[in-house]
């Protein structure tokens, strides 16, 4: 009986393969995918090297700032009047990520570097802006041709892997043999699901000889390790969503329904899902952008700056008696200006903290907030949580851009403990003038705490991939499951 | 043996497709069923085959209940429809070796041959697409996998529906070669006089129910076609005839 089963299964299954194989949708879709794969490579492969270079220059310039005065002597103000002010000399830029070249992710779209002062993180421009070629060709690269491309041959592959056979006649052919009905849809499973194996084969062999082509460390064990990991998340992705299209065929009782439904189906969680979510999010949760939140902490920043610099102000007047802030008579009255001027640079930093922080924060919570409703929106989509476990894998993902956000921000720390929450120098005003007045020992950028970038650790990105890979799994279950419970109970006639 | 007993189906929307349906097909026996269209002809078949499920009654192959254990009863039965369907971009030999699988059957090369020659399918057709067939050879091929099946019973739905004279007489002679072989069939038709020529006993429906059914020996003395046009045009058989002259 079992021998019986496993024959039938596999019969049905080798009927699938060479019925699918065959078939205009598959030969076009997988050609498709082959000549689309190289050239995704390519715009991946320009569009990285292109950022390298912009990387290096960002590195460079930075180092020229910190080899001069910036370097020597930190102010930690923000101020055009010498060079010992540069801020860019704590510039922290983002290397690009070498598997952004096959998924892309949020590595193009995420900050190229980001400035610190005593107001907060300014980030710089998205890594990619201003390349032609990345900006046209945005979305291809080989996560979008396994969610997208190979996702709507997994979806027609499966529309009419039941319905099909009811309008053809051969359903009823088939059933009236002593073939139990979750034995008839294993069976198209299996095949319909090695099929897009196959294809998905053939996207993988096609993007791994054009890498070959292109100078890149892409051949070490690390990248192939991700990439097969890559490939394995894929092919379940493409299982996931032939059993969606599975379910669909067992739903429907016409092939025109069937395949609108699966259309529909397909563009809503491949192709609408992600701006939608997005969208959503940003609706519940609506956010000033970080421009505008910058202008904000400016604006509230030169507030306080002037009530605490007239308030310093006062003070000189008081204890030097003159009208007109100057440097040579601060300098004379230092000893006795300095017990009094501190509590205000102290009132100042405290406030900036209470206001100015509380901005910072409130933006950061709700990005946050932002960030987490549209994400668990995209996550009711299975082609999301493919792009998200590739690009998590790929280094390229939230989780990338989340460890380096909290780098980013824990540096923002270390630098307002060390330096802008105790500033080397104050602006004094009193008259119509001002100064700048070296309350401390101005310390040099080895002195100050160092930028440490995230770890790409391989296993911490697998293990942080894993609840999203448990639940495309799921979703591929929820799917057969319906498709069984459909099947079993179809009109054959 | 295939055995009907007061089956009745009645749909979802109240439509009463099969009316208390009984009848019993021995083995060595070709029973067929005639009908208009909508009569509850296929809808009897669609039981048997566990298609539908009845309303009311009980369905027998072999003393198997065709209710309760479906897939028993399957591998007893042989089943061909009106127009064979079949993998189309297969070829004949494919498609043969493909249902004898699931029919559970482990055939070689040889046996696959030779039912094909069995049923006078033209060698030439033996590796050709299924698509690129007559629709005589399609039946034909039909035919071969229910031979292969080598089931005690078979269950055939219109089976002759637009073969040509010489198909339909090819078909005829095969159809009684298996009766010889001791098989029970049970088949529909509009044709009266194929009916005529192999049923052992004809059943005819009208309205989901059996308004007749006769022997051969008793078709001797009657005329099944003055009965059937009687029953179709909505009368009560020859009475209907009388009245309408």
């Amino acid at each position: 009986m079992n021998g019986y089963l496993i024959r039938t299964a596999w019969a049905i299954a080798r009927q699938e393969i060479a019925s699918q194989t065959g078939s205009l949708r598959f030969v076009a879709i997988s050609i498709l995918v082959v000549v689309l794969a190289p050239v995704s490579i390519y715009v991946g492969v320009q569009d990285y090297r292109e950022r390298q270079d912009e990387y290096r220059r960002l590195v460079q310039a930075r180092d020229v700032l910190a080899q001069g005065n910036s370097g020597q002597a930190v102010l930690g103000v923000d101020s055009n009047v010498t060079s010992f002010n540069e801020l860019e000399v704590f510039r922290v830029v983002r290397p690009p990520q070498p598997l952004s070249v096959l998924v892309r992710g949020l590595d193009g779209a995420l900050s190229k570097y980001w400035d610190f002062s005593a107001l907060g993180i300014e980030a710089g421009p998205p890594a990619s802006s201003g390349s032609r070629l990345a900006d046209t060709f945005q979305h291809l690269d080989f996560g979008f041709l396994a969610v997208a491309v190979l996702g709507l041959l997994a979806v027609l592959l499966g529309y009419d892997a039941v319905v099909g056979e009811k309008e053809a006649g051969t359903l009823r052919a088939v059933l009236s043999q002593p073939v139990p009905r979750p034995l008839f849809l294993a069976g198209k499973f299996v095949g319909g699901s090695l099929t897009l194996l196959g294809a998905l084969a053939l996207a993988c062999l096609s993007a791994i000889v054009s890498l070959a082509f292109f100078d890149l460390d892409f051949f070490v064990a690390d990248s192939l390790l991700k990439f097969a990991l890559i490939a394995a998340a894929s092919g379940a992705y493409l299982v996931c969503i032939y059993a969606l299209g599975l379910m669909i065929s067992s739903l429907t009782s016409t092939l025109k329904t069937s395949l609108l439904v699966a259309l529909v189906s397909w563009f809503l969680l491949v192709l609408a899902i992600a701006p939608l979510a997005t969208l959503l999010a940003r609706t519940m949760v609506p956010i000033p952008s970080s421009q505008s939140l910058m202008a904000q902490k400016s604006d509230l920043d030169g507030v306080l700056r002037n009530k605490y610099e007239s308030q310093m102000g006062h003070i000189y007047r008081d204890i030097t008696g003159d009208k007109e802030a100057m440097m040579s008579i601060y300098r004379e009255h230092r000893s006795e200006l300095f017990p009094r001027i501190r509590p205000v640079i102290s009132d100042y930093i405290q406030d900036r903290r209470r206001t100015v922080g509380r901005l910072g924060d409130e933006y950061d919570r709700d990005r946050s907030r932002q960030q987490r409703i549209a994400r668990s929106i995209m996550l009711l989509s299975p082609a999301a949580a493919l792009a998200s476990i590739s690009s998590d894998l790929a280094g390229t993902g939230d989780v990338h851009f989340s460890t380096w956000k909290d780098s980013v921000q824990d540096y923002q720390r270390r630098l307002d403990e060390e330096l802008f929450e105790d500033p080397p120098m104050v602006w004094i005003r009193q008259g119509g003038a001002s100064f700048g007045a070296i309350v401390r020992d101005l310390p040099s950028l080895e002195e100050l705490p160092r930028f440490e970038p995230p770890q790409g650790d391989a296993v911490a990105a697998i293990l942080r991939a894993s609840p999203v890979a448990a639940l495309l799994i799921l979703y591929g279950g929820l799917f057969v499951l319906g498709a069984f419970l459909a099947f079993s109970r179809y009109d054959v006639r | 043996m295939i055995e009907a007993v007061g089956l009745s189906k009645r749909y979802e929307d109240g439509f009463l497709a099969l009316d208390a349906l009984s009848l019993k097909v021995e083995p060595g026996e070709i029973y067929c069923l005639l009908g208009a269209n909508g009569a509850g002809k296929t809808t009897a078949l669609n039981i048997f085959l566990d298609f539908i499920s009845p309303t009311l009654g009980s369905a027998f192959v072999n003393g198997i209940d065709a209710i309760r254990n479906p897939l028993e009863v399957k591998r007893h039965v042989a089943y061909l429809s009106e127009t064979v369907m079949l993998y189309g971009h297969f070829t004949a030999r494919r498609n043969l070796e493909f249902f004898a699988t699931l029919a559970g059957k482990r055939i070689d090369r040889s046996q696959c041959l030779c039912v094909l020659r069995e049923v006078g399918l033209p060698e030439k057709a033996f590796d050709q697409k299924v698509c690129k067939l007559s629709k005589g050879m399609r039946q034909k091929l039909g035919l071969a996998i229910c031979i292969l099946k080598d089931a005690p019973a078979l269950i055939l739905d219109e089976p002759m529906t637009g073969l040509d004279p010489r198909g339909a007489v090819e078909f005829t002679e095969i159809l009684k070669e298996l009766r010889g072989q001791g098989k029970a069939v049970l088949m529909t038709t509009h044709d009266i006089f194929r009916a005529k020529e192999l049923a052992d006993r004809v059943g005819i429906l009208k309205e989901g129910r059996k308004v007749l059914e006769r022997t051969r020996e008793e078709l001797q003395y009657e005329n099944l076609e003055q009965l059937y046009i009687g029953y179709i045009r909505g009368g009560e058989g020859p009475a209907a005839l009388e009245a309408v002259g």
